[in-house]
């Protein structure tokens, strides 16, 4: 029998992993439906107004993929390194053992009901791709459509590669996406991903990317989360192996009544790898943020070396931030810290600034700008960084 | 230059200091001596125009300018300069561009052209050379991660970009090794002119070998309890607060 979304619970606070971040709320305000229309063939005629692509970090030349209000537009692959497709013409369907990703919500039941496209991407051994693979997520449907789509990654072993993925609208399209990742990370692979979520402030945003990391792989994520009006991502990490790097940094910019969630988990099942997590945000107007952060040592991860630190700034009196760091460690010789601050801009700063000369309002931005600046340091993407930094100006500003 | 009149000021209430006047003029070298808590870093705060201070009574004039309605900002545009005991750590900012940015800031306040990238440049490369501080920590975070030599030097190097009126070093020698502290005293004697003048705020004399005053104040229970010239210094080392007091 077909489902209907009815059937299902949207995720709200009585869950505990969603306690502050009441996407039922927002979801019973739009009343968004699945859509189902069928996806047409890829590598149609691309519709992003010029405008808007030169914004967004599109280059023609480099791997990319379009979704385009859901549907798969197109697929470009530049390189005999690397294979993209959708595994509705594939017969390798189930790639991940998802009981290493075990939710406690409907996120994922949803997606797999009203999958609208299932694609696969996959970096051959012993390859290393020299131009990064974009994947771009635009809207601009007027009609409130719940998306679900889902991407699989895989790096054989020993290949490494960089994948960029771009959410934004055009306009003020009103939709929920509802996108799910699985990486597996084999032996020795490495990948950097950065997620750039610039959608409609009309939208609400759920995502999650769950990586499976074999021996000595690392992973590198960079996450910048700015539009929707309820965005929830989550990184959930299954370290099954020893001599893995995880490092996961990212900061979201939140105005006006927007919410923004990061949360993050860290399961370290195998002694001797590594984890280390920096989340920053700031916060403006009315807007409100969550960063739920916890990392497991298994009794087996002896050695295990974990590190997290979330950091929010307040530039209005009525914000609002959640910050719920968690260490739960059951191995005894292993090193592990984390830490939050909460607070508007350091008054001592701010004074130290204006001694040498500049006023308040340059002293203000100096410091906002070293906020940000003090992560964006870490990304290897230069042009990446350049246009991020421009983006955060605007927003702040 | 500098003219302090019976200044009282109280924090959170309670009276920090009773009575300070000072006369500063151009070319000279102050030293404020005096135990902790006589009241020395509130005056250089209250100098700076940190704010938490209620000043009760009193008058500043710097430069015929009626220092207390001035912003910090325009006290730094007007040539005031702190170097303050405890540098703030800035994570984000590079050094350079911080440099930069405070140089021209002050140059934009005094209606000067503002310096291009190579033209600051070239005067950094000077002023850091003679102050032995090393250009990769410049490029470095504002301070972060320094050790208390270096975001010394830092302070010291900032002053003589900035080429204030008047200098304020608060407690610049605490901490310092002997090696460090001739850097300091070099870089506070080669900015020496005849239109600047420097306010040193001690606990010790030692600093006070390398930098000669022409006037050292004893401050005590938030008022100058005894002025004197050089030797005071060394009679306040031979006998201790107490001694003279």
């Amino acid at each position: 029998m077909e489902k209907l979304i009815k059937d299902f619970k949207i995720p709200n606070k009585k869950i505990e992993t969603w306690k502050f971040t009441d996407l039922k709320k927002i979801f019973e305000k739009n009343n968004f439906k699945p859509f189902i229309k069928p996806s047409e063939n890829a590598n149609k005629s691309i519709l992003i107004n010029p405008n808007i692509s030169k914004n967004i970090f599109f280059n023609s030349k480099i791997n990319f993929v379009i979704f385009e209000n859901s549907c798969l537009k197109k697929i470009n692959v530049n390189s005999n390194h690397l294979e993209i497709k959708s595994s509705k013409n594939s017969s390798e369907k189930k790639i991940f053992s998802k009981k290493n990703f075990s939710r406690k919500d409907s996120l994922f039941e949803i997606n797999s009901a009203f999958l609208n496209e299932d694609l696969i991407i996959r970096v051959k051994k012993n390859k290393k791709l020299n131009e990064p693979i974009s994947i771009f997520y635009y809207n601009c449907e007027e009609e409130k459509y719940l998306i679900n789509n889902r991407i699989n990654i895989i790096l054989e072993e020993n290949a490494e590669a960089e994948i960029n993925e771009i959410f934004f609208s055009n306009n003020k399209s009103s939709y929920w996406n509802n996108v799910h990742k699985y990486v597996h990370l084999k032996k020795n692979s490495k990948l950097d991903h950065y997620k750039i979520q610039l959608e409609s402030n009309n939208a609400l945003h759920s995502s999650s990317t769950n990586i499976d990391c074999d021996n000595s792989s690392i992973y590198n994520s960079f996450i910048f989360s700015v539009g929707s009006a309820m965005s929830r991502i989550e990184v959930t990490s299954s370290i099954n192996s020893t001599d893995i790097n995880l490092n996961v940094k990212g900061i979201y910019l939140a105005k006006d009544n927007q919410h923004q969630d990061i949360t993050t988990l860290m399961q370290h099942r195998y002694p001797g790898s590594k984890s280390n997590q920096h989340i920053k945000g700031i916060l403006k107007n009315e807007s409100s943020g969550v960063f739920q952060g916890k990392v497991i040592v298994s009794q087996d991860a002896q050695k295990t070396d974990a590190f997290q630190f979330n950091q929010n700034l307040l530039l209005s009196k009525n914000t609002k931030v959640n910050a719920k760091p968690e260490l739960e460690i059951y191995a005894d010789d292993v090193k592990c810290s984390h830490g939050a601050t909460t607070g508007e801009l350091d008054e001592e700063k701010l004074f130290y600034l204006r001694t040498r000369g500049l006023n308040k309002e340059e002293a203000t931005k100096i410091l906002i700008e070293g906020f940000i600046n003090e992560l964006f340091e870490d990304i290897k993407n230069k042009e990446l960084k350049k246009k991020l930094l421009f983006t955060s100006k605007k927003i702040i500003y | 230059m500098l003219k302090i009149e019976n200044l009282h000021i109280n924090v959170e209430n309670k009276k920090i200091l009773q009575g300070v006047n000072l006369e500063i003029k151009p070319n000279e070298i102050h030293a404020i001596m005096g135990p902790n808590g006589s009241g020395k870093s509130t005056l250089a705060n209250v100098l700076s125009g940190k704010e938490g201070y209620q000043i009760k009574k009193g008058k500043i004039t710097f430069l015929k300018k009626n220092l207390l309605n001035l912003e910090p900002e325009t006290r730094a545009g007007e040539g005031l300069f702190l170097a303050f005991q405890y540098p703030v750590e800035i994570p984000g900012v590079s050094g350079m561009n911080f440099l930069r940015t405070t140089v021209n800031s002050v140059r934009k306040y005094n209606k000067q052209k503002e310096l291009d990238g190579v033209n600051f440049l070239k005067i950094l490369r000077k002023k850091a050379k003679f102050i032995k501080m090393d250009e990769k920590l410049i490029k470095r975070s504002v301070n972060t991660g320094f050790s208390g030599g270096e975001k010394k030097r830092s302070e010291i190097l900032q002053m003589s970009l900035l080429e204030p009126k008047l200098a304020i070093l608060d407690e610049t020698d605490s901490g310092l090794d002997i090696d460090a502290l001739k850097i300091v005293a070099n870089g506070v004697n080669n900015l020496k002119n005849k239109n600047r003048s420097f306010l040193i705020i001690t606990h010790y004399q030692r600093l006070l070998n390398y930098i000669i005053p022409d006037k050292v104040h004893i401050l005590s229970k938030g008022k100058i309890i005894k002025s004197g010239d050089k030797k005071l210094a060394i009679e306040l080392e031979e006998k201790g607060y107490e001694g003279i007091m």
